[in-house]
């Protein structure tokens, strides 16, 4: 065993000292900034628990066990992301470990949201599991893992590490698909979910090869100086293309999206709330990172393609949406439509519009959250009454939880006073500062349009009577009626007091480099 | 003999191109994951040609890292594969429509 270690030492050495292309022979470790990591490093550590405790913790203790750990990670991680928001107060905002991480206020704004995100997965995510028993131990690990790695999508400021990132959640949503492995829609979504997502993520990393080759370099600094001095290549403009087509996916943008209706409705409930929300943040934080800060100078050539996307996002989401008689899916078009906001953010390119998009992110995690916590307690055991006709008289049966997606249902649609609206005002506020007047034009035409399918909605709750048959559907536990709780609390002080929200993403430092 | 950087390119390309269209044509499920095993090494090939035509070690580090995703791609995508074969016994793409619309 000893032998084979040295052998493997030596062989390694020797491939290094080939490498290296210094005469020394002398590798210098890259100096690690471990205050910089920490964030993702306590999560990964708390996965890595979870999945070790198994060998330690009596059977009876596991399910307890795993929860807690997932939620001390959590916890350990906001920690360890406001020590870094005040290293960031005195001022030493820059790139850690060899360039590769961005230590600034957009990067530790984001952390401090997908912290949220994962939070609010683990609050209603267990519940609700538990009630269907398909409650495994793994999900807080899962849960974590995923949440590390969307948090590196926003900090990364190289193509390599925003690709690892991107595998990192992606895989662990991929699992979250398959939760409910024995059922055949899960894996039906799962499946197709995984699928698309590899050949996505593909395309993405070729993009990235792409722009190796012209720029010499994945990092973003480098790629950033490198469009700074002057004509760009068209192979950078393919490499640009391919890593959309990446991103694109990941955030359900149009022609990308086949595969949003079909997970949304196909995946139990519990979890869809989280992956709407963080597969859709990450992806979006990813975009502002790398379009709108490192490709800032190429700005011409991919402004026509993101309103081009952007656009038809918007389209494709709320016109397909009008027709849906699954709740699901509904949401899933509806998610779509978002996403079309969204990229008027990242078209748009301004700190102005950064800071509007976070914004609409964290707003947007909390109503599509509580959204699908109700839909996951209404549609009962295995998602099985998940049709629109079956919210008739919900208003009647469930009066609070009909009160509950009303907000939600409203927020989502931008109807005051709640966050949706403030939240797409400030976003097409900033786009039209930056002079695309027309691209805000199509979203308020679509914004007019949504309002009536989800409208629609509330008034089957409220008006229509119930149907014959008596639905399964309980009352939701109390740790479920604390999340939604919490998700109504935030759609509505956002909604009413978005200063609180406004003052620190102004505070935070959000001028990323290259802008 | 001497070939020239381009071709490798090329070549890079033209496997990127093959996974791709199999990915869209291809109905068996394992087939198409295949395909999209072909694309990431296509992209290791464009790596390697690059990192070798800068002299930059960097390039062949990174085929490391997309390796090690690309293996576990498998795992997770096998898993769910056999979950689905499990039940219904065919892997076929066009038999997984429950969903629609």
């Amino acid at each position: 065993m000893i032998r084979i270690i040295n052998t493997l030492q030596v062989a390694s050495a020797s491939l290094v000292a080939a490498a290296t292309p210094s005469a020394e022979g002398v590798i210098r470790a890259p100096e690690i900034d471990y205050v910089a990591i920490a964030p993702e490093a306590i999560l990964v550590l708390g996965a890595l628990a979870i999945l070790l405790k198994k060998g330690f913790v009596p059977r009876r203790y596991r399910m307890m066990a795993s929860v807690a750990t997932g939620i001390l990670a959590i916890c350990a991680s906001l920690i360890a992301t406001g020590i870094l928001w005040q290293r960031l107060a005195d001022g030493a905002a820059g790139t850690a470990v060899s360039g590769i991480l961005a230590v600034d206020g957009f990067a530790v704004f984001s952390k401090v949201l997908f912290l949220g995100i994962a939070a609010f997965a683990i609050l209603l995510g267990v519940p609700g599991l538990r009630r269907e028993r398909i409650m495994r131990e793994e999900y807080p690990a899962l849960v974590v893992l995923a949440a590390a790695g969307m948090m590196l999508m926003a900090a990364s400021s190289d193509l390599i590490l925003t690709f690892l990132a991107l595998e990192l959640f992606s895989l662990a949503f991929y699992v979250l698909a398959a939760f409910a492995r024995d059922l055949p829609r899960p894996q039906e979504s799962a499946l197709k979910y995984f699928l698309l997502g590899a050949f996505a993520s593909a395309f993405f990393l070729y993009g990235v090869a792409l722009a190796y080759g012209t720029a010499g370099s994945t990092n973003l600094t480098s790629i950033a100086d490198f469009l700074g001095r002057g004509s760009i290549p068209w192979i950078f403009v393919a490499s640009m293309a391919l890593i959309l087509v990446g991103l694109g996916f990941k955030v359900g943008a149009v022609p990308f999206h086949m595969w949003v209706p079909d997970v949304y409705q196909g995946a139990p409930s519990q979890v869809v709330g989280f992956l709407a929300s963080g597969a859709k943040a990450a992806g979006v934080v990813a975009l502002l990172r790398i379009y709108v800060s490192a490709f800032h100078a190429a700005r011409p050539s991919w402004l026509p393609v993101i309103a081009g996307l952007s656009i038809a996002t918007m389209a494709v989401g709320v016109v397909v949406a009008l027709v849906q008689s699954d709740i699901k899916r509904l949401l899933g078009y509806s998610s779509i439509a978002h996403a079309g906001y969204l990229l008027i953010g990242v078209a748009a390119a301004t700190p102005a519009a950064t800071s509007a998009s976070l914004f609409y992110l964290v707003s947007y995690a909390a109503m599509i959250f509580g959204a699908f916590a109700i839909v996951s307690v209404v549609s009962g055991k295995g998602d099985g009454f998940t049709r629109i006709d079956d919210f008739a008289g919900l208003a009647r049966r469930r009066p609070m939880l009909a009160a509950a997606f009303t907000v939600f249902l409203l927020g989502l649609a931008g109807i005051p006073p709640t966050a949706g609206f403030i939240a797409k005002f400030v976003l097409f506020q900033a786009a039209v500062e930056s002079g695309l007047w027309w691209l805000v034009l199509c979203g308020a035409v679509a914004s007019v349009i949504a309002a009536y399918f989800y409208l629609r909605v509330i008034i089957v709750m409220f008006v229509r009577e119930p149907e014959g048959e008596d639905l399964d559907s309980d009352e939701p536990d109390p740790i479920t009626s604390l999340g939604m709780g919490l998700a109504i609390g935030i759609t509505l002080v956002l909604g009413i007091i978005p200063q609180a929200l406004m003052s620190v993403l102004a505070g935070a430092d959000l001028v990323m480099p290259g802008l | 003999m001497n070939v020239p950087t381009n071709a490798y390119l090329i070549f890079s390309a033209l496997l990127f191109a093959i996974g791709m269209a199999g990915f869209m044509i291809r109905r068996n499920v394992i087939v198409m994951f295949m395909c999209v095993e072909l694309m990431l090494n296509a992209v290791n090939v464009a790596f390697v040609t690059f990192a070798r035509s800068f002299g930059d070690v960097a390039g062949q580090v990174i085929v490391f890292f997309v390796m090690v995703i690309a293996a576990v791609e498998v795992v997770v995508g096998l898993a769910i594969i056999v979950a689905i074969y499990r039940r219904r016994e065919s892997v076929s793409a066009d038999d997984a429509s429950v969903m629609k619309g």
